[in-house]
């Protein structure tokens, strides 16, 4: 009997006090989270939604001021080795000011993946930016780079769910396509990283752009056609790169200082730009 | 409206719908995640993660289980595997199982078995933690997670008399708070 009354005691105690472990804090944040998911759809669909606008459209004014100085100071510094400008897309503003994954360029047009393949085949990328590397990247050169389909999460998804959704041969190389492009993305916003210190600002836009990526990043882990090992090795360096990144916003230097040895020690960023898949 | 006109409703297309839908259950899918990460930004990527896979999914619902149980299981499944990836990173990272920064509430409890508890939690098996969270911190019946988890209410109950088996053994030194 008291073996069974020191158990009932002992639930009673553990259930007390377990349940003061990871309290969540405050209101669930139910808008916040809803706004995130309809975004997410909405990119994967291609599609701007309707219905509300993003929290961070609030800070649209600061956004394009900071872009503005970006582009700014980066125009300053820009070399481009004498292959001319850097981007012709139409689109003029840097990417951070951009990377809102309900995608569409400045003038407001959707895109879709069917311009997928020509911005491949004739938009410079990140990789294009590779022959022209300079010891240290320039943010306005990493800008001007991100710019070009750096407003094109929206279509990195449609065309990751049609490839990821057909694992055969014609599969595979869609699925190469698509992560090369996805590559493509995160090499930008991790040169940005590199190049930019610690600000509340900054951290805060990268931190949104870094979770959309992030997001892509995952579906490529999880799919079946990605199962490339040395491939997946960046992948996952890259997803440990989103996630510091995602998780630092507004914290401290230290938390900085951990994403910089994560940076340095994996050589992501000259692994990302010369499409080497290795360790 | 019942689960399956909402559902009805949001296979439609109805905006609405999919916002009732979403209401009704991501406070406890939320609150269940949190328990499980012990971080903010993780239990909202990881309820995030949960709603967009139900939506994508949601043509697929068969109403063999009802729609939280539904729900539940999908979350259970992105918390899991979101946890795996975080530990293995943080393992990179840090050399180690660092464990997060405890969550302080309103009453006091002695920080060493605070934290001790936490760790002790932490150090279930993934099955017998998550059985755990799920009944004896969220309120979850066994016959909930065993639809959540696909596996028997017998399996769920036996799991969880073998993690509280093994928290009281990891807690052994704090039996003066519950032994006569």
């Amino acid at each position: 009997m008291t073996d069974t009354r020191d158990d009932e005691k002992f639930e009673e105690f553990l259930q007390r006090e377990a349940r003061e472990i990871n309290v969540p804090r405050g209101a669930v944040p139910r808008d916040a989270m809803w706004a995130a998911i309809e975004q997410a759809r909405a990119s994967r669909r291609g599609t701007p939604r309707a219905t509300g606008r993003p929290p961070m459209l609030r800070y649209a004014p600061w956004i394009g001021m900071a872009a503005t100085l970006l582009l700014g100071v980066g125009l300053g510094r820009f070399v481009w080795n004498g292959q001319g400008a850097s981007v012709d897309t139409g689109v003029s503003v840097p990417s951070i000011a951009t990377a809102d994954p309900v995608a569409t360029d400045v003038a407001g047009t959707p895109m879709n993946a069917g311009t997928s393949s020509a911005m491949i085949a004739g938009t410079p990328t990140a990789r294009d930016a590779r022959s022209t590397r300079q010891p240290q990247p320039s943010v306005a050169r990493t800008a001007s780079v991100a710019t070009a389909p750096a407003t094109s999460l929206a279509t990195d998804r449609a065309a990751l769910v049609p490839a990821l959704a057909r694992p055969d041969d014609s599969g595979n190389q869609t699925y190469r396509v698509a992560s090369d492009q996805h590559l493509s993305r995160a090499e930008a916003l991790v040169a940005v990283v590199a190049a930019t210190s610690t600000d509340a600002l900054m951290d805060s836009l990268t931190a949104k752009w870094a979770r959309d990526i992030l997001t892509n990043t995952r579906l490529l882990l999880d799919s079946p056609a990605g199962e490339d090992p040395v491939r997946r090795k960046l992948l996952e360096d890259l997803e440990t790169v989103l996630v510091q990144l995602v998780q630092r916003s507004g914290r401290t230097d230290e938390d900085r200082a951990m994403l910089d040895r994560t940076l340095q020690r994996t050589q992501l960023l000259t692994r990302l730009r010369s499409g080497a898949t290795g360790t | 409206m019942t689960d399956q006109q909402i559902i009805a409703e949001v296979l439609r297309g109805d905006v609405r719908a999919e916002r009732v839908l979403y209401d009704a259950h991501v406070d406890r899918i939320y609150r269940l995640a949190y328990r499980m990460a012990g971080d903010e930004t993780l239990a909202r990527d990881f309820t995030q993660d949960t709603f967009i896979r139900a939506f994508e999914r949601l043509g697929d619902f068969r109403g063999d289980s009802s729609l939280a149980t539904w729900l539940h299981s999908i979350a259970v499944s992105v918390i899991l595997n979101g946890l795996k990836k975080v530990k293995r990173i943080h393992g990179r990272e840090i050399g180690g199982d660092e464990l997060p920064e405890v969550t302080i509430t309103a009453r006091e409890s002695e920080p060493d078995l605070k934290v001790r508890m936490r760790a002790a939690i932490d150090g279930l098996p993934e099955g017998y933690r998550t059985v755990f969270v799920m009944h004896d911190v969220e309120g979850f019946t066994h016959e909930e997670i065993a639809a959540a988890l696909g596996i028997q209410p017998g399996t769920s109950k036996a799991q969880l008399f073998r993690a509280r088996a093994k928290l009281r053994e990891t807690l052994r030194d704090f039996a003066g708070e519950w032994a006569s």
